[in-house]
């Protein structure tokens, strides 16, 4: 990972970051001198045991927590300001859908908070949802979607701001394998209209090889970059991907790194 | 020609569908009414039974026939029983709307306010609910003193009694929403103020009916309550306390104030369910959420 570069050409960047959280049960050191960047338009996977900090990373990036040191810059900006330019997106695990709107609604959540016009903000949410190929369903409540189409309607969501970058904490992680698999698929295919970039958290080895232009694996809490893989699979990635040699190659590849990760007790 | 015989087919046996789930509708509502008006039936038929088997008199316990008969009989203002119950209903309902409408906007902003700020909410909270624990009875006679026996006086009991379960509902309703929700509008930058007209106070909905329905009972207790101490004007409570004191001679008439009573509260309840149910007709509270 080339930490040379100057910030600007860096979408997400993070320098010797430690997290520590202060509670009256004693101290707990979640992250220590992590080190992660990606360059623009990359897609970046964080891998790592549980526990090990990977979506206390993502917050601090959302400027949900402040880091205990260290540098923290989105778009070359710091988190706060990149915030306030509405410069990235988040989706979380559970798609948070307001249960009280529609699907259409629920997209232009974010454009009402902008402050954007009604016949703008719908235009652009039926725009964005028709990307995701949700159109039939605007008019749709949440509870009447399945798990995927709700975390699509969270994508799209997440998307109609056009963000330049784009954070995503285990998104299909409460999905079944099968839904999964077609999701990623459909990540890919979104995601080569925009061109966010993208940090990835997620347990499955083989969601991030398929997905990422780089993994990155951290270490057993407290939380340290002790990997970087560069995954140079072509783009756009399909269904043959999964069946290439390499694509098993790096999966193995970060088998172990993740193992020798997992052994590895921090002070 | 197959073609067109499936078409047909398939037509028919939506329109057999719909028309099946109209009837099933229909039947379930209908089996609703029939049951609501048998336990109803229940009441006098459970009423007479007891008479029957404690012997009471007929001063005691008038005979349900006797009240009803007694609904009929005309008073010394020229209408029956019935219409002059009516017209004090109908005081005392005006009243405890009145006061509801106080009372649920003061709870909810003090729903509001204690979640808000953790300082104020500690502040707050023992305080409400400490003005909760003094019984009404005692308080109305003071309140009485105060403000004489006015209008004014009836509202504010009735408000009294409704802020608490409203405020309680509130935050309730608002401390009930996820953090990753709360967490997303932080990344959007959302004002307080769009944190809580977006997401809190439409999310506390559900919960805040649920206190407007116990409030809704409450605050005809509270307006009858406030119409008796030194008998206002007009009002469901003066009928009773003046029915009260003329018990010997016509205890029908006591019993037949508390059925007026009874059903103006079921009646402010029940409107209460149903705008509850109109407001929140595309909800499905659950794990979205």
């Amino acid at each position: 990972m080339p930490l040379g570069e100057t910030d600007e050409s860096l979408g997400l960047a993070a320098r010797s970051v430690a997290k520590r959280f202060y509670s009256k049960g004693g101290d707990v050191l979640a992250l220590e001198n992590v080190m992660l960047s990606a360059r623009k338009g990359n897609f970046v996977s964080l891998i790592g045991p549980t526990g090990c900090g990977k979506s206390t990373m993502l917050r601090i990036f959302a400027d949900l927590i402040p880091p205990t040191s260290g540098e923290v810059r989105i778009n070359g900006k710091e988190v706060g300001l990149a915030r306030k330019d509405r410069d990235f997106s988040v989706v979380f695990q559970s798609p948070n859908l307001l249960p009280w709107r529609n699907v259409l609604k629920n997209v232009c959540l974010p454009l009402e908070v902008m402050g954007e016009g009604r016949k703008e903000r719908k235009a652009r949410a039926k725009r964005i949802l028709e990307v995701v190929g949700l159109s039939s369903f605007e008019r749709h409540q949440p509870w009447q979607l399945s798990g995927g189409m709700q975390q699509k309607v969270a994508l799209a969501r997440a998307l109609v701001m056009n963000p330049s970058v784009l954070l995503m904490d285990e998104p299909f992680g409460a999905l079944d394998e099968i839904t999964r698999d077609r999701m990623n698929l459909e990540l890919m295919s979104i995601w080569q209209k925009f061109e966010t970039t993208v940090l990835f958290i997620t347990h499955s080895i083989p969601e991030a090889v398929f997905l990422s232009s780089h993994v990155v694996v951290m270490s057993a809490r407290p939380g340290r970059t002790v990997a970087a893989l560069s995954i140079d699979l072509p783009y756009p990635r399909t269904q043959e991907t999964r069946s290439d040699p390499r694509f098993f190659e790096f999966v193995n590849t970060l088998r172990k790194h993740l193992a020798v990760a997992s052994q590895q007790e921090g002070s | 020609m197959a073609r067109l015989r499936v078409a047909l087919s398939r037509d028919s046996s939506s329109v057999d569908h719909r028309n099946r789930w109209i009837l099933r509708a229909i039947g379930a509502g209908a089996r609703r009414v029939v049951t609501v008006i048998g336990l109803l039936l229940l009441i006098p038929a459970g009423w007479e039974l007891i008479k029957f088997a404690t012997g009471a008199s007929n001063t005691t316990m008038p005979h349900v026939s006797d009240i009803v008969a007694h609904l009929r009989t005309t008073t010394s203002h020229g209408n029956t029983f019935a219409g002059f119950l009516f017209e004090n209903a109908y005081v005392t309902f005006k009243a405890s709307a009145v006061g509801l409408a106080i009372g649920a906007v003061t709870g909810l902003t003090t729903g509001v306010l204690i979640v808000r700020s953790r300082l104020v909410g500690k502040g707050l909270l023992p305080l409400v609910v400490a003005s909760q624990t003094v019984p009404i009875v005692a308080i109305a006679p003071a309140l009485v003193l105060w403000l004489g026996t006015s209008w004014t006086t009836k509202v504010v009991i009735a408000g009294y009694l409704t802020y608490f379960p409203l405020t309680i509902a509130t935050a309730r309703g608002i401390q009930a929403v996820s953090n990753d929700s709360l967490a997303l509008m932080r990344t959007y930058s959302a004002t307080r103020r769009e944190v809580l007209l977006k997401i809190q106070l439409p999310a506390a909905m559900p919960m805040i009916f649920v206190g407007l329905e116990t409030a809704a009972a409450f605050s005809v207790i509270g307006t009858i309550v406030g119409e008796m101490p030194v008998g206002s004007p007009k009002g469901l409570g003066l009928v009773i306390l003046t029915t009260w004191q003329y018990y010997n001679f016509q205890p029908e008439a006591l019993y037949g104030a508390a059925l007026a009573a009874c059903a103006l509260g079921g009646l402010m309840v029940g409107f209460v369910r149903v705008l509850g149910r109109v407001t929140l007709k595309d909800r499905r509270m659950g794990a979205v959420l």
